[in-house]
């Protein structure tokens, strides 16, 4: 299916994460043989019981190197760990049963307890192997949340079943051995517990073994109090836990699913510190262990586990107090990274404001001034023409040609004056240098002014050539030339630079002006406080190129001069034909 | 134009574009019935000109530095309200017009029109004022 390959693709599968046809025949042979087992195991009576008992579970077990030879090549160890911890059981169970057709009669403990308790560490390393490959949760917080559990957990088990087992045990050895069951136990509990805390997904093949170990877990833990308290009863439904236990491990190995090596460690868990109900209920048995654990004691009149019993209760008490600090200090982290962003914000907001209104003004102020230019200058001088045209006029009335005469050569020469005055004035709003020279020349020309103005400056204007002068949009182009202009005024009036270079150059189709000078530069974390102290050059320049989709780069430092870097993207530039013509490579010196 | 009977109109050019002035003295001096006796280049120093050589016409620029042509025409009827003047600016505003005639201000004249009109404005106002010494009621 297209979907599965696609998945196939993101996230290649170490094994196959597919039922095929061998998964499904595994898999039925599993759950035939735990089905057709369990029933034969409760109905029939007798010797026979234990047979049906010692082949299901044989089965069972064969199925599961079957399914572990097949389908888990590329992970065995972890597998061979949990399938060898059940061999182990098995072979203990077997030797049980039918011991005595070899001659062999074993005592308590003996040689099947150590093999029955080899499972327990076997089979958590191999679990704990398998967990590691999943995406699982690794911060302080998980291992907390795994760690309170499994004391809490361990508490009650070490205060209701081991201390009581070991008291009843008669004789160091079965002392040691009937304490180490319980042990074995906070070892499944442990698994169990890190499953559901730490586990991020839900593997089918994960959850069977964890189904396997928690049945194990309860058939021990029921069958040990029930020894205890004298009710048990061989063959009882306590035996179905066990049952369950084969029946998981056998069928996870042939579960598709849980072959797949997900390992997504580096994923974030951005609610790792949240109190999710599920992490809320952990920190509430925790907390209710404590109280349990002294009822325990009531019960199992066990003088001996008090200390334990109110070490342990403190120690889960503060583990599960260090999860809540956990959480606040989590929280306080959060709400300061949320106020900081928000300060930021803020600010940002402010500066961007302010030089709105002031590049508003600015744009206002510009066409006052272009207003009053017009006034003072074309308006008043062609009244004034005017006056004198009429003068003209009424001089040849009166016959006097030579004032007429004289007239008219002022006239002529006014409205020279005048022509010469409008372009000037033109050149302000539009600059036609741009059109006739490009956006190089022009550059070039306002380098060459600024030089001649500010003595002791030398401008370099590096760069242009084909493509740049050609193909950028009017707006774009003037933009540029602004931004030159402005950062040259800059350069005026704060820099003291003696050299001035100006490149303009084509970066992988991007036009990209570079103003570098060696003045006397700025610490760049001042940047930050330029808009606000009344300084809106570089924030006017930043603005300008953004607008256009552009950005700028500000590299300075106090004595090591500035550089300015502005680039324009590709696709601001114009594919209209522009009708000045490229100038070449410019290499001018503006001094 | 008709020939005035009480003498030429006397003009004074309030004006800050030196330009104008000079153009509109050479138009008015070219005119037999005109005579330029004074000028000022901004609003302050038109009305002590006004005020001193009492013309018959005020020829008064609107935009000019220090006082602007109609408070300076203000200050000058406040003191003299039989003065006649004349305003002629490149703005034309409605307002501006508006707030020149309370004043009693007598024409309003913008630059584009053409200087022919303006002078014949100018020797109409200054002969009225000449025959009659009572303010005009409109412009």
């Amino acid at each position: 299916m297209p979907l599965d390959d696609a998945s196939d693709t993101m996230d290649p599968p170490s094994e196959r994460t597919r039922w095929t046809g061998a998964h499904k025949w595994v898999a039925g042979q599993t759950a035939l043989i735990g089905l057709v087992g369990a029933t034969l195991f409760y109905t029939a009576s007798g010797s026979v019981k234990t047979d049906i008992w010692m082949t299901s579970t044989g089965l069972m077990l064969a199925t599961m190197y079957l399914g572990i030879f097949r389908f888990r090549r590329a992970n065995l160890k972890p597998w061979l760990l949990v399938a060898g911890g059940l061999t182990s059981a098995y072979v203990a169970m077997f030797l049980m049963n039918y011991g005595s057709w070899f001659g062999l009669s074993f005592g308590a403990p003996s040689l099947l307890d150590g093999l029955m308790l080899a499972n327990y560490p076997l089979a958590t390393l191999g679990a704990i192997i398998m967990l590691s490959r999943f995406n699982v949760r690794t911060g302080m917080h998980a291992l907390l949340e795994t760690v309170t559990l499994t004391v809490a957990g361990g508490l009650l088990i070490y205060v209701f079943v081991g201390v009581r087992a070991a008291e009843a045990a008669a004789g160091t050895a079965a002392t040691i051995v009937a304490a180490l069951y319980p042990a074995g136990n906070v070892l499944l509990l442990a698994v169990l517990v890190a499953v559901a805390v730490r586990l991020r997904e839900r593997p089918g093949g994960m959850l069977l073994v964890a189904l396997g170990f928690a049945g194990n877990l309860a058939a021990d833990l029921i069958s040990s109090w029930q020894r205890l308290e004298g009710t048990y009863q061989p063959g009882g439904w306590v035996d179905f836990g066990w049952l369950l236990c084969f029946i998981g491990l056998s069928a996870a190995p042939s579960w598709p699913e849980s072959g797949r090596a997900v390992l997504l460690s580096e994923s974030i868990d951005t609610d790792e510190a949240q109190m999710t109900p599920g992490r809320l209920s952990i920190l509430l048995f925790a907390l209710l262990s404590a109280p349990a654990v002294l009822i325990g004691q009531q019960l199992g009149d066990a003088d001996t586990s008090e200390t334990v019993a109110v070490l342990g209760t403190v120690v889960v008490l503060a583990l599960a107090l260090g999860r809540i600090a956990l959480y606040n200090q989590d929280l306080r982290r959060k709400e300061a990274a949320l106020q900081a962003a928000n300060a930021e914000l803020v600010q940002s907001q402010n500066d961007k404001q302010s030089l709105l209104w002031r590049l508003n003004r600015a744009v206002e102020e510009e066409r006052k001034r272009i207003a009053a230019d017009i006034h003072d200058r074309p308006v008043q001088q062609l009244a004034a023409l005017g006056y004198k045209v009429e003068t003209v006029s009424l001089a040849l009335m009166s016959g006097d040609v030579d004032k007429a005469s004289d007239l008219t050569e002022e006239v002529a020469d006014e409205l020279s004056e005048q022509l010469t005055n409008l372009r000037n004035l033109m050149t302000e709003v539009r600059p036609p240098v741009l059109d006739e020279r490009g956006l190089c020349g022009a550059i070039e020309d306002a380098g060459r002014a600024f030089a001649a103005k500010h003595d002791g400056v030398e401008v370099t204007v590096e760069g242009g050539g084909g493509a740049i002068d050609a193909a950028l949009e009017p707006d774009a182009e003037t933009a540029l030339y602004r931004i030159a202009q402005e950062a040259l005024a800059n350069i005026g009036k704060h820099a003291e630079a003696s050299n001035v270079t100006i490149e303009i150059r084509d970066v992988d189709g991007d036009v990209e002006l570079t103003v570098t000078d060696d003045g006397v530069g700025f610490r760049l974390e001042d940047r930050a406080g330029f808009v606000g102290a009344g300084h809106f050059g570089l924030a006017g320049m930043g603005e300008r190129i953004a607008m256009l989709g552009g950005s700028m780069d500000v590299e300075s430092e106090p004595g090591a001069g500035t550089s300015l870097r502005f680039r324009l993207p590709n696709d601001v530039r114009s594919t209209t034909d522009v009708d000045h013509q490229p100038q070449g490579d410019l290499a001018a010196t503006g001094a | 134009m008709t020939e005035a009977s009480g003498g030429a109109v006397r003009v004074v050019i309030v004006d800050d574009s030196s330009s104008i002035r000079a153009a509109l003295r050479s138009l008015l001096d070219t005119v037999p019935m005109t005579d330029v006796i004074g000028e000022a280049a901004d609003g302050l120093e038109g009305v002590d000109v006004v005020l001193e050589l009492r013309p018959d016409v005020v020829v008064m620029d609107m935009q000019m530095p220090n006082l602007d042509g109609i408070s300076a025409a203000r200050q000058i009827l406040e003191e003299w309200p039989g003065a006649q003047i004349l305003m002629n600016s490149a703005y034309t505003d409605e307002s501006l017009m508006a707030e020149a005639d309370s004043y009693g201000v007598k024409g309003y004249l913008s630059k584009d029109l053409r200087p022919a009109k303006l002078v014949r404005a100018i020797v109409a106002l200054g002969q009225l004022a000449q025959h009659d010494d009572a303010p005009l009621s409109t412009a």
